[in-house]
């Protein structure tokens, strides 16, 4: 299973929390900034309702 | 203070445990640290830790629905416990690990954890609840399989997966994208023109933003009804083999996605 999803079903701050331990890491900045932006565009959009425009809206 | 104590034993005993497990790597100058810096940066970040949490959970909850029919405690409910916690532990280690002090490392922490959890809801259920009824221990040992068997299977619908996924997919992409521009560009509605470049980072984001993509078809197939083709919330079949066979490619095209980020993040280390 996708371990945002599962940190994100264990409530954001875990989601956040992990984001922390990971800027503090070794790991590289492209990809550190690039686990941001899934936390972040996950955590908006947790709310939405699932119909095709929100689907059509994140094609591509 | 009693109970403090039993914490503190719990928590020594499972830094002991992991100590242990890990001397080699100590005694070759790696840091503890340093350990936790490679979990954090990996493909799958903390993978075995939860896994491991996961496993102890089960084997805790297995273990009361095990007391619920058996009469078992004490020594026999500390076998059951270690014979649960190997079987948990033997499906998620790789074939050529399964006789290393890797794997008798992940046995003792799932079975610590098992027994720590016990002691612990035991030690708050004790001056509140009934312990000695059936009824109650019963249906808190079912209440934890549900939650349990929820939690690690994802209580979510599919189409709420597969959309978060999406939605994160688009995120890690994007971001990607923008790192690369030799890759290609987004025009103004926000879709990705591929340079095609033939380079390795550039060949996995292009495949990356595909398995996304093909995500969203499937997802869309899965929730054609009347209402989502006029724009409304999702419509899951109603008959259930048609259900059945759109969820398993939904839950395919998830992990062609999954791979496909885990191969770009690979590149970019």
């Amino acid at each position: 299973m996708n371990p945002y999803v599962v940190l994100l079903d264990l409530g954001s701050s875990f989601l956040k929390q992990f984001v922390g331990s990971l800027t503090k890491s070794n790991a590289p900045a492209q990809i550190i900034d690039a686990v941001n932006g899934v936390v972040t565009a996950i955590d908006a959009h947790k709310d939405d309702v699932i119909n095709k425009a929100n689907l059509e809206a994140d094609r591509g | 203070m009693r109970k403090l104590s039993k914490y503190l034993l719990g928590i020594v005993a499972v830094i002991a445990i992991v100590a242990i497990g890990n001397f080699p790597a100590f005694a070759l100058g790696t840091s503890p640290m340093a350990l936790v810096a490679a979990a954090t940066a990996a493909a799958t970040p903390f993978a075995t830790q939860v896994k491991l949490l996961a496993i102890g959970g089960s084997v805790y909850a297995l273990l009361q629905v095990v007391k619920q029919v058996f009469p078992v405690a004490g020594l026999g409910a500390v076998l059951v416990n270690i014979a649960l916690s190997i079987l948990g532990v033997v499906v998620v280690v790789r074939p050529e690990e399964l006789f290393s002090l890797n794997t008798l490392t992940a046995v003792g922490i799932a079975a610590i954890t098992a027994a720590g959890a016990h002691g612990t809801i035991k030690s708050f259920t004790s001056s509140s609840t009934p312990t000695t009824n059936p009824a109650v221990r019963s249906g808190v040992a079912m209440l934890l399989c549900v939650a349990l068997v929820g939690g690690l299977t994802g209580c979510s619908p599919v189409e709420v997966q597969a959309y978060r996924i999406i939605v994160g997919a688009k995120a890690f992409t994007t971001s990607i994208g923008n790192s690369h521009q030799e890759c290609g560009a987004r025009d103004s509605n926000q879709h990705w023109v591929s340079a095609h470049n033939a380079s390795e980072v550039c060949s996995g984001l292009d495949k990356a933003i595909s398995a996304k993509d093909v995500m969203i078809d499937l997802t869309e197939l899965y929730c054609s009804g009347p209402e989502f083709e006029t724009g409304g919330a999702c419509n899951p079949p109603t008959d259930k083999g048609v259900q059945a066979q759109l969820v398993a490619k939904v839950k395919f095209a998830i992990q062609n996605y999954e791979q496909t980020e885990t191969d770009l993040k690979s590149l970019l280390h």
